[in-house]
């Protein structure tokens, strides 16, 4: 059995990794302290896909997440990675 | 101020196992006899009944602490196990420690540095802040990763398998441990190989799991009964503890004089049982103790679990004082703010009033005038108490009332009866969203009966069939303040559930609304001084004069009530939402148009005025606000009733009458029906009958008869309308939206139509066939429940007994439909009781901890939006309309 790359799965929303320069930004834009936000498991099968692309991420680091909404199109949201 | 309660900050609550030494320490009194009383009906020392233990007869003082039955909250005793017992409550914890430690030497099975290693992540897991949760996840994940080792790495000893017996017996490679082996298993696991399976070993050492004495709880925990009789009546937990006691006696006993082996060991294994349900007699794999009667015994566990448990009952929901229950009744000359109170109960309710310098003279008076006082007849509030400073309470009687009254002074607080305009709260279960209890006014009325306001029904969900409302009387000025701001009848028209008006008219409202505007009639003076004489007002609106009598036109009377600057244009209810719409030429009067507070063109009714559908409440309350929009309700409703009143309105079963020719073509589309699911059936019996993509034949054939049938009772239906129109009561209704529907005319006038259970037609029953009056394998339309009759000449035995199977799915629906959503509802509400949105729109739960960075991802408060829309398109181009007209706002 192949591996599923589960980013081309519809219901599976964009993924990013941010970079570390904006993450103070954003963090104060959101007012909320660093290990307050949401979590993400860094072995998220998503996670290990997007590895391939930024190398590896590692635990600390910001994701943000692009969904389509029915109420505004687009919501954005972030995640700290973590590990266990 | 208030002495009774000595306020401190709790600074932590650490949950821990009770040590053997903790619990002798807390003890009053040892308990030895399973005797309660003795003859002299006075507790025996050191039973169960232990005046060490607490009072519960008046008149006794406890031995502990001297106090009387209200002084003293009681003490705990001990009992002594002879022999120890595992306590069910920790089985799963003993389970996991004795699988995951070494059976020899107490070892956690993993080799030194491993374990080093998990403590370490331990220290690092609880850096990062994590909670409880995640340190029993961890800890739990150690524990699995010592089981692997079937050989312990410190001494070598293979390792077998311990398996649990439910509810407390525990086995290894069959041979069973008794509670002495367990205990001393857990006793040798060292304080330093605890940490890592989540045990702090300064707190809590597992061998206390395994119970050698047994907590008593005071009397004031179980107390006993006296009934009339002179018997006493002993408490459940009393019960199991004399069970406890008695069993442990005998084990004391034959252990002592060294019976053999099996009879202490049954002994033994009784006790167990007799601990387990005196803990929780509800544990699966034993039968639940029994009282004499047959009734199951409420242990412990029983007392706090579930709905009727501590929690739910006594904890989260308390009975409360300055409320009242009783039926409702309609009202509709109160207000949609005010609630009608019987008198009887406004005698009985009380609001405080404290004494001050500018209202003593008042107050005094009040009270001289007793408890209930009325005014030529008519209620006036009394005073039911005056209270003093010291908190001393003195009632006010008939009798006393005028030398109470002298007493007072500043200070005094006097709690006197209601009184129109006082604010309460008033509810109706269940409370399903936040509409459910809202405040009002009081309006004192005769009877016995709470009275609302029609157009508040919707949102409490009542009506009059012998619905029981409660009410509650504020009993501070600040209570009294936020509920008039933010819980107010009128603050609520506006619903956060769907951005619409929940309040608004209902049924004959929207009738008497219909009438007054549609094809705009005429009134003459005597009509139009009747509907206004029920309303306050200053002026009328302007007449026309027609053969030399002043007279006014319906939407003329209704526009007087609509604000200035309103301006609106939608579709009514009754629109027959025709091909291309001709707006306000529409031949229906159908489309509403409202230019600067006037209605130009359109009928009044559900869609404009209706609860949850209404227009024009709708931009009233969001344009003009709540006060504005309460009144244009209240008084648009009082007119209404006023023109159906003078009209008058009936429905009969001659509404339902239709002409011969159109029963015969209703009778032959039928049967054409009926006729084409039979060609169908035979096509398919041939195999004939074309598959449709993705369905058998078997399939096919189903949906092509429900849908054959359906279209029967839809063209049955078009008829059925076509020649029934809005002269006839009925279509008024369901066309206005009043109440009923077109298809509710269907069924009366034309045929029910294809009866279905489970979304399909009937299928079980006899072999092959639904009825016996069918052949085997009938697949007809008649077989299958196509009902051909309509209710008003009345069904054929064979239909009527479909109808019941359709009419009985609907039943069994409803009901397994609402206890499930009710417990869905309650675990959603669970789950999100902590969640706030900020100030930033953000939703953070108490922990701070982001859940939504924006609600509902737009941050657009559901209340305030039009049906979930932010923006309303259409009524700003209705506004620059207007502006363009060089009129509205």
């Amino acid at each position: 059995m192949g591996k599923i790359n589960v980013m081309k799965h519809a219901f599976v929303p964009e993924h990013r990794l941010v970079p570390k320069e904006k993450e103070e930004k954003i963090v104060k834009d959101l007012d909320v302290p660093k290990d307050k936000l949401p979590k993400i498991l860094k072995s998220d099968p998503v996670l290990k896909q997007i590895e391939g692309v930024y190398g590896e991420i590692q635990e600390g680091r910001m994701i943000e997440i692009v969904r389509n909404s029915d109420t505004t199109g687009e919501a954005y949201a972030y995640r700290l990675v973590v590990d266990r | 101020m208030n002495q009774r309660g000595i306020t401190k900050r709790i600074g932590a609550i650490r949950f821990a196992y009770m040590s053997p030494k903790e619990i002798r320490k807390l003890s009053a009194t040892k308990i030895i006899t399973p005797d309660t009383y003795d003859d002299d009906g006075f507790p025996i020392e050191m039973g169960l009944m232990d005046t060490h233990l607490g009072v519960i007869e008046p008149g006794l003082r406890c031995k502990t602490c001297g106090g009387r039955v209200d002084q003293c909250s009681g003490h705990f005793g001990h009992i002594e196990l002879a022999m120890p017992v595992i306590h069910v409550g920790y089985v799963k914890e003993i389970k996991k420690l004795l699988r995951s430690t070494c059976s020899d030497c107490g070892h956690v099975l993993m080799e030194d540095e491993d374990r080093d290693h998990f403590v370490e992540e331990m220290k690092h897991l609880d850096r990062l802040g994590g909670d409880s949760l995640d340190m029993r996840k961890l800890a739990k994940e150690i524990s699995k990763s010592a089981r692997k080792n079937k050989v312990c790495p410190h001494c070598k000893t293979e390792q077998r398998k311990i398996m649990l017996d439910k509810p407390t017996t525990f086995r290894e490679d069959n041979t069973k441990l008794t509670p002495k082996e367990v205990r001393a298993r857990l006793e040798r696991i060292p304080d330093r190989d605890l940490v890592p399976l989540g045990i702090n070993p300064h707190v809590v050492r597992p061998e206390w799991m395994v119970l050698s004495v047994l907590l008593v709880p005071p009397v004031t925990v179980r107390p006993s009964i006296t009934l009339e009789s002179g018997d006493r009546s002993e408490d459940d937990l009393t019960h199991k503890l004399v069970d406890i006691l008695r069993i442990n006696q005998r084990l004391r006993e034959n252990r002592d004089v060294g019976s053999p082996q099996l009879i202490v060991e049954d002994l033994w294994d009784l006790l167990q049982y007799h601990v387990n349900t005196y803990f929780d007699n509800q544990t699966s794999g034993i039968p639940p103790a029994r009282h004499r009667s047959g009734r199951t015994l409420k242990t412990l566990i029983q007392r706090l679990k579930g709905k009727e448990g501590r929690f739910r009952q006594n904890l989260s929901g308390k009975r409360v004082n300055f409320s009242s229950r009783t039926v409702i009744s309609p009202d509709p000359w109160l207000s949609i703010n005010q609630v009608g109170v019987p008198d009887k109960a406004a005698r009985e309710l009380t609001v405080p009033l404290k004494v001050t310098p500018e209202n003593i003279d008042y107050v005094k008076e009040m009270v001289s005038k007793g408890p209930e006082p009325t005014e030529r007849g008519k209620y006036i509030a009394g005073a039911n108490y005056i209270i003093r400073p010291d908190g001393r309470r003195i009632r006010v009687t008939e009798m006393n009332a005028e030398t109470v009254a002298e007493k007072i002074e500043v200070g005094f607080t006097v709690e006197r009866g209601l009184q129109d305009g006082d604010i309460v709260l008033f509810n109706r279960q269940p409370s399903l969203h936040r509409m459910s209890m809202m405040a009002h006014e009081v309006k004192i009325v005769p009877g016995k009966t709470f009275r609302l306001n029609l157009a508040v029904c919707p949102p409490y969900n009542a009506d009059f069939d012998g619905d029981e409302m409660n009410l509650h009387v504020l009993q501070s000025e600040e209570a009294r303040a936020e509920a008039k701001v933010i819980m107010r009848v009128q603050e609520n028209i506006l619903s956060p559930r769907f951005g619409g008006p929940i309040i608004g008219a209902t049924q004959d409202h929207i009738s008497g609304l219909f009438f007054l505007t549609y094809q705009n009639p005429l009134f003459s003076r005597r009509e139009v001084v009747s509907l206004f004489s029920n309303i306050k007002t200053e002026n009328f609106p302007p007449a026309v004069e027609i053969d030399g009598e002043k007279m006014w036109y319906g939407k003329e009377i209704f526009s007087h009530f609509l604000p200035d600057g309103l301006n609106q244009e939608f579709r009514a209810s009754i629109c027959e939402t025709c091909e291309k719409c001709l707006k306000q030429e529409c031949e229906h009067d159908a489309y509403v148009s409202i230019e600067d507070g006037y209605l130009k063109t359109g009928t009044i009714d559900e869609n404009a005025v209706g609860a949850f559908k209404g227009e024009v409440v709708d931009k009233i309350a969001r344009d003009m606000g709540t006060r504005e929009a309460r009144m244009f309700i209240d008084r648009i409703t009082t007119i209404a009733l006023g023109t159906i009143t003078l009209r008058g309105f009936t429905t009969a079963i001659s509404d339902e009458d239709l002409p011969n020719q159109a029963v015969q073509q209703m009778r032959e589309i039928l049967k054409k029906a009926a006729d084409k699911v039979k060609g169908y059936a035979e096509a398919y019996r041939d195999g004939e009958l074309e598959q449709m993509p993705g369905r058998d034949l078997k399939e096919t054939l189903e949906v092509m008869a429900m849908k054959e049938t359906g279209k029967a009772r839809d063209t049955v239906g078009t008829i059925a309308s076509k020649h029934l129109g809005l002269g006839n009561n009925f279509v008024v209704m369901a066309k206005t939206g009043a109440r009923a529907s077109m298809l509710n005319l269907t069924q009366m006038a034309g045929a029910l139509g294809q009866q279905a259970i489970r979304g399909e037609r009937p299928s079980r029953g006899y072999e092959e066939r639904t009825l016996s009056h069918f052949e085997r394998g009938s697949l007809g339309a008649e077989a299958k429940g196509f009902v051909q009759s309509c209710y008003k000449e009345g069904l054929k035995p064979v239909e009527y007994f479909f109808h019941s199977m359709a009419g009985r799915e609907g039943l069994v629906d409803t009901a397994v439909r609402t206890s499930r959503s009710g417990y869905m509802q309650r675990r959603l509400i669970h789950a999100m009781e902590d969640l706030m949105v900020y100030n930033d729109g953000s939703v953070r739960n108490t922990g701070d901890t982001m859940i939504q960075f924006k609600f509902g991802e737009d941050g657009i408060d559901p209340m305030r939006s039009k049906k979930g829309d932010a923006v309303d398109i259409n009524d700003i181009l209705t506004e620059l309309k207007a502006v363009k007209r060089g009129g509205g706002a």
